[in-house]
């Protein structure tokens, strides 16, 4: 039903739980969280720090695994696929934004856009490279090097390389968190911008009321369990109810 | 070749990392260094000796008179031991010391004579009395008479003038036959010393002795050169003894074989003709010893092979510190780039991946480090053979030298970087990414 795909359900947790081993004491990051996001969606995860927000996106990323529940990503259930299928996976499917840029100091803002490509092609795509460069307004920084690039430009970067295998999920952790207000909107602009015209499905984590306020759904978490779930400005995008109908 | 990318990732890493890689790869240079420098020089070394020995010694027999005396007693005969034994518990002290038998002419006719094996003997009889030139010791020790088949046993030839003649022998005649590195020594190079006089003084009386030829410098022969000054062997025992010893102090047998068993053979086969000749018992010891050259070059081999198997471990060692260091270095990495391998994971980056990065890093370390070994260690091994005069041109460059470089520090880029490399292949990716 849910897991079927018809109804472009993307992500499909029931129940997850993750329990991490620190030393003698169990930390439950995430516990029994119930979530779905359909294809296209714009969601916002909020709470006060500690809560789970970062440790429910890993889970959703597949960059960790839930220590209980299921969870289906496009219906199948991650547990149930190997490290080197979930590699394959993250890479192929899955952009990633984090809130420190985590771009390679050496290598120039070129190359790092191509590094997924180079993971699951074995090589580089230089052409697509530059027209996303382009897409973030970076066409002319591409041969610097992420020191020479301020807060903005470099996340900005990060965002090209997220999309540079053309994932169908977008995860961003905290991607303002280390910006200026202006190069904050810049990016978020950007976020909206994918989600609206390539209906990109896109989840960002984040303090910030004011990307949680422009963000059609918004899910609260408090002590590793989701306590809000709320759809404001309320409705699917417009291109994915012409594709329903 | 998809993971040709995790090379090329770890050559980036590599160049972000200069001072650090460099001092890395200093250790295994330093290691592989040391490694072909023991092994060449030994080689070397171990050359050095094999030509020495097989120019003056090689395939030759000596057999010397054996003492008997309170001071050596070295039994060989059970029953020998045994009635000494029994002799020192009834009392009355050790047996008293047999007349030592000097070797006679007529051992020398019988070996000639009987000893399939041998191809010539040569008696000899040393003296330690000094030659003079020119108001100068001639420095090396004293000198040797012997007779003309001198020239066959020890396969020596003439460089100038000509060796004794028979009637020379017979005359005792006051001549000399000089070795060419000792007339390089005393002459000058090149020079033709003929003719020239020496001086040899006995109870104050001065005796003029001639040269009458100079035996060609054996090749590989760097040192000193043995049995320098030659002389008929009577002239030594008439003229420099006085005639008090009219005996000889050792025989030479060439023994062409080097085939082991023949040469065991040749020994049992002197044995048994000089026993029959001089008498002796069954069952008695022999009054004579029979020793074979060849057998103490192998033995000085051996031991020649063991030094330098002992330094070469000694220079293992620096290798395997190399290796730590290496290891070492690769573990700080991994730690200091957990964030990058989370990275790398949530990119896309296969366990594999990770693993083949981490390890091409620590192999291209460590074989740049074998490469800058082999150049080190080639330069060592050149100084060394300059500066250690035995060695001159000896210290060989084996095709094995690089097979060690090469393979030696491939197993240390693998050995010290596969548990590093497979630690960060196993980071959890979020793990990784969670900074500080």
């Amino acid at each position: 039903m849910a897991h079927d795909g018809s109804n472009n359900v993307l992500v499909d947790m029931d129940k997850v739980s993750k329990v991490y081993r620190m030393g003698q004491v169990q930390v439950h990051a995430v516990r029994g969280a119930t979530l779905r996001l359909q294809q296209g969606e714009y969601v916002a995860v909020v709470g006060p720090s500690g809560s789970g927000k970062s440790t429910l996106l890993n889970l959703i990323g597949c960059l960790d695994l839930p220590s209980e529940g299921t969870y289906r990503l496009r219906g199948r259930d991650v547990r149930t696929l190997s490290d080197a299928q979930l590699s394959r996976l993250r890479g192929e499917g899955i952009g990633f934004v984090f809130q420190d840029f985590s771009l390679m100091r050496r290598l120039t803002a070129l190359r790092n856009v191509e590094l997924p490509h180079y993971y699951t092609q074995g090589r580089g795509n230089r052409q697509r490279a530059l027209r996303l460069l382009a897409q973030v307004g970076l066409a002319d920084r591409a041969h610097h090097r992420p020191t020479e690039l301020s807060g903005g430009e470099q996340q900005r970067v990060a965002l090209a390389r997220a999309l540079m295998n053309e994932p169908f999920l977008l995860l961003a952790d905290e991607p303002t968190g280390n910006l200026d207000t202006r190069s904050g909107e810049e990016l978020i602009g950007l976020l909206e911008k994918l989600n609206h015209e390539q209906g990109l499905t896109v989840v960002i984590v984040s303090h910030d009321p004011s990307i949680s306020a422009r963000a059609r759904r918004v899910i609260r978490l408090l002590d590793g369990q989701i306590v809000g779930d709320e759809r404001q400005g309320g409705d699917t995008p417009g291109f994915l109810r012409a594709q329903n109908a | 070749m998809r993971h040709l990318v995790d090379l090329w990732f770890a050559l980036l890493a590599l160049r972000t990392n200069k001072l650090r890689s460099g001092l890395t790869m200093l250790g295994v240079i330093i290691g592989v260094g040391a490694v072909i420098m023991i092994v060449s020089l030994g080689n070397g070394l171990r050359r050095s000796t094999q030509l020495e020995m097989e120019a003056w010694a090689s395939g030759t027999m000596e057999i010397r008179a054996q003492y008997w005396g309170p001071v050596y007693i070295e039994v060989t005969a059970a029953e020998e031991k045994a009635a000494i034994d029994e002799q020192m518990i009834k009392g009355g002290g050790i047996p008293a010391p047999r007349q030592a038998r000097a070797l006679e002419p007529g051992d020398v006719e019988a070996l000639r004579r009987l000893a399939t094996s041998v191809v010539e003997v040569a008696p000899q009889l040393e003296t330690y009395t000094q030659a003079v030139y020119r108001g100068q010791w001639i420095p090396f020790g004293g000198i040797v008479g012997t007779t003309r088949e001198y020239l066959q046993v020890y396969r020596s030839e003439i460089k100038y003038g000509r060796f004794f003649t028979a009637e020379e022998e017979e005359e005792a005649a006051p001549v000399l036959v000089l070795d060419e590195t000792l007339v390089n020594y005393v002459f000058g190079a090149g020079v033709n010393p003929v003719g020239e006089v020496l001086h040899i003084t006995l109870e104050n009386i001065p005796q003029n002795y001639t040269i009458i030829g100079v035996l060609a410098k054996r090749r590989g022969i760097q040192g000193i050169a043995p049995r320098a000054i030659l002389a008929p062997l009577r002239t030594v025992q008439m003229r420099l003894y006085q005639g008090a010893k009219n005996e000889i102090g050792l025989i030479a047998a060439r023994v062409d074989s080097r085939v082991p068993a023949e040469r065991r053979y040749a020994v049992a086969e002197i044995n048994t003709i000089l026993r029959a000749r001089r008498g002796i018992a069954p069952g008695v010891p022999a009054d004579f010893w029979v020793q074979d050259t060849l057998e103490f070059s192998e033995e000085q081999l051996r031991i020649i092979r063991t030094i330098t198997m002992v330094l070469s471990l000694i220079a293992g060692i620096s290798l395997v510190v190399g290796s730590i260091g290496l290891m070492n270095i690769m573990l700080v990495g991994v730690a200091e780039r957990t964030w990058e391998i989370g990275l790398r994971r949530a990119i896309g980056a296969h366990k594999s991946d990770i693993l083949l990065q981490f390890l091409s890093e620590g192999v291209t370390l460590a074989l740049a480090g074998g490469v800058g070994g082999l150049v080190l260690g080639l330069a060592g091994s050149y100084a060394g053979s300059r500066l250690i005069g035995q060695l001159r041109g000896l210290a060989t460059v084996t095709p094995d030298v690089f097979v060690i470089a090469v393979g030696v520090s491939l197993a240390v880029g693998i050995v010290a970087s596969i548990y590093p490399a497979w630690q960060a292949a196993n980071l959890q990716p979020t793990a990784a990414l969670r900074r500080g």
